[in-house]
């Protein structure tokens, strides 16, 4: 096979893997989210922000954190952001 | 065929060929490239889902959020501040909020303590199992799966916590959020308004922030600006500017760690110009010979080319499907400290990455073209080696 | 008139403190299937004038025409155009590239004219087979012998069927065996009209009959007298 030929069926089946991956976590979209609840929830609870680092009111709450966020809660915790999350707490 | 298309493709096909006679040394550069290209699409596709997932879940987030500031801080804010709102034209309903963190000295949680005033009996299917607390008997709460894992309970319905003041409240689990909702439910413990003013010694007359409904959705900016002109010392948070908060937020942080990458980047080039520009006594011959044999300036530049692109091309596919598999099948496992920080009460969540345009565009700006440029700009100058070279 | 010279002069390193004149003064015509053989001690010129002849450079001065085509002052570009359709080259050393079989080898020139693989193969099969090196085609050049290696670089210099071959002391490596056969091609080439100018002071090839004329040169210039 001409090695131009080989390069282009190894693209087709890279492409080919691109695009099954693409499809195959496409179907996990629809088992995982439940968008109904997601709606219940934010709606009933008043819920401003997502629940993705719990350690500090900035973390927590970033979109209505106190605008000048002086301290963490943690009593071993270092400081603000790019420190508190490159470190954990001091043990 | 067309033959300027078959010359092409001859020339792909010779430059194909001179990578394979260097294979092992190609293959590293093309596994180092196709690392360069993972980390930064990861970052692109992981900073994609979390926005996305932002925009997705908080589309129905309160529509404006009210705080008393003082010294700049955010302090409690007195319920009669609703009633003075209720004057403006276009709110339909004022809310008292009663939240706060609890934080656990014997599991190093800080668990979210949110108080409701009247429970939405829709909220009955975000429940794996049980049911919501009455309102009417106190201690009653639901919990979130992250707040369920960290308590670790093992089957007792009933645990205690501290008020400041060193006195025990027991609550009373009734219920826990489906772990689907752990996204905005994880560390989250839910109970009525009375419990929460209990638990935080907070008195009927204030509560943590104001939640305000408008009629419509349009004037939100509007009545957000008469909020904060009538309440001179409060903070007036509304539903866009959240959503704005987290692209800024994710946008950062993404280019935060981008930056540290860059380093890495750059290294990388270096290393492609060093060896595209040092050209060995070998490749001059060739290059001289293939002239003599009637070989233009640009083929010679155009095999370069294609050896460069097809080096790129692959570490660009492999790259972003490492990136991809990353973020989808291990939840972007490697950057979750620089995203998300640390944190003892962490959800367990899946996240879907959302390839954009814009986002493989810049993930080629940054890798591809630099690769290119440095690998073709100093073959220019190998290319024009004159013929005769290779007579004497 | 296929290849013809007038007052050419050909000066390396113009303007330097490393000037060196090559060609000075330098007439000569070739008529079409003429077989010319350039003569003379190394550093008499020979290779700067067969380059000339064969397009890769331009000539400082004077005017050269080479198939019906002025050079003097042709841009690199079109020196090459022409080269590929009208030159074939046989070089002193081969010039054959080692990490290539020798089919690649062969097919080269072609690659950059758009011929398919297929068209590229046959013609460098049938001009192999003619020259008895086809059973080495799939052969490393670094992995046969000198004659094999002279037979391959004949091949690639036939691949494009070019008027004119030029050859650079083509015997210098060569026993006398391996010699005399090329010559036998050489004469076979000639008798399918083509014009040929080699360059030597192999006795063996300035006095082969199928040699035409015995161009001398010395110190870049000239001398001709009939074989």
């Amino acid at each position: 096979m001409r090695p131009s030929s080989f390069f282009l069926v190894l693209l087709v089946i890279l492409a080919l893997g691109d695009g099954a991956l693409l499809f195959l976590s496409s179907l996990q979209v629809h088992s995982t989210p439940d968008q109904q609840a997601e709606e219940v929830l934010v709606a009933g609870l008043g819920l401003t922000d997502l629940c993705l680092a719990t350690e500090a009111r900035y973390t927590r709450h970033v979109a209505i954190t106190d605008a000048i966020a002086p301290f963490m809660d943690h009593p071993g915790a270092l400081d603000h952001f790019p420190s508190g999350s490159f470190y954990g707490v001091a043990q | 065929m067309n033959t300027g298309l078959e010359k092409q493709r001859n020339l792909l096909d010779y430059g194909l060929m001179s990578l394979w006679r260097r294979k092992t040394k190609n293959l590293s550069v093309l596994l180092v490239f196709a690392l360069v290209i993972f980390l930064m699409s990861s970052f692109q596709f992981l900073t994609g889902a979390l926005t996305d997932v932002a925009q997705q879940a908080l589309r129905l987030a309160p529509e404006i959020t009210v705080q008393r500031m003082v010294a700049g801080r955010q302090e409690q804010i007195p319920v009669s501040y609703g009633d003075t709102l209720q004057e403006i034209f276009g709110i339909r309903r004022v809310e008292p909020r009663v939240w706060g963190y609890h934080f656990s000295t014997t599991t190093g949680g800080n668990i979210t303590l949110l108080g409701v005033s009247s429970f939405d009996p829709r909220l009955e299917t975000a429940l794996l199992q049980g049911r919501l607390p009455n309102g009417s008997t106190a201690g009653e709460v639901v919990l979130g799966q992250g707040v369920v894992r960290d308590l670790d309970l093992q089957g007792r319905r009933k645990f205690s916590f501290f008020r400041p003041e060193l006195t025990q409240k027991t609550f009373t689990v009734t219920g826990e959020f489906k772990p689907e909702s752990e996204l905005l439910t994880a560390d989250l413990m839910v109970m009525s308004i009375a419990d929460t003013r209990d638990f935080f010694h907070i008195s009927d007359t204030y509560a943590t922030d104001l939640l305000v409904t408008v009629a419509n959705p349009a004037e939100i900016e509007t009545i957000a600006r008469k909020i904060a002109e009538l309440l001179p010392d409060t903070r007036v948070v509304t539903r866009p500017q959240i959503q704005k908060t987290y692209n800024v937020v994710f946008g950062w942080r993404s280019g935060f760690g981008s930056v540290c990458l860059l380093t890495g980047l750059a290294a990388f080039i270096i290393l492609a110009w060093d060896k595209a520009s040092g050209m060995t006594p070998e490749e001059k011959r060739e290059i001289g010979i293939l002239k003599l044999l009637g070989w233009q300036t640009s083929d010679v530049l155009a095999v370069r080319f294609y050896e460069s692109f097809a080096v790129s091309f692959l570490a660009l596919l492999l790259g972003c499907t490492l990136g991809y598999v990353h973020i989808a099948f291990f939840d972007g496992a490697l950057f979750r400290p620089v995203m998300f920080g640390w944190s003892v009460i962490t959800p367990h969540l899946h996240l879907v990455p959302v390839v954009r345009f814009g986002d493989v565009l810049l993930v080629i700006c940054f890798t591809v073209l630099p690769y290119l440029a440095v690998t073709v700009i100093p073959a220019w100058r190998a290319a024009s080696v004159p013929p005769d070279s290779a007579m004497r | 008139m296929m290849i013809s010279i007038h007052n050419v002069y050909k000066t390396y390193n113009q303007g330097l403190t490393n000037e060196v004149a090559a060609l000075h003064d330098i007439n000569l015509d070739v008529q079409r299937n003429e077989v010319i053989c350039l003569k003379g001690p190394s550093g008499s010129g020979k290779s700067t004038l067969l380059s000339i002849i064969g397009c890769v450079f331009p000539p400082t001065s004077g005017a050269a025409q080479v198939a019906g085509k002025k050079l003097s002052r042709l841009p690199d570009r079109f020196l090459t155009l022409h080269r590929r359709e009208y030159i074939g080259f046989i070089f002193q050393q081969f010039n054959l590239l080692p990490q290539l079989t020798v089919l690649d080898n062969v097919m080269l020139p072609l690659m950059v004219l758009g011929y398919s693989l297929e068209v590229r193969c046959e013609k460098a099969v049938v001009l192999l087979e003619r020259l008895g090196v086809d059973h080495r085609r799939h052969f490393l050049v670094s992995q046969i012998s000198g004659g094999e290696l002279q037979r391959v670089a004949i091949a690639r210099a036939l691949i494009n069927d070019p008027p004119i071959i030029l050859a650079d002391e083509p015997t210098a490596h060569l026993d006398q065996k391996l010699s005399e056969r090329f010559l036998g091609f050489m004469e076979e080439f000639k008798q399918e009209g083509k014009t040929i100018v080699m360059t030597s002071h192999d006795p063996l090839v300035v006095e082969h009959p199928c040699v035409d004329r015995v161009v001398e040169m010395m110190d870049g210039r000239t001398r001709s007298s009939c074989s």
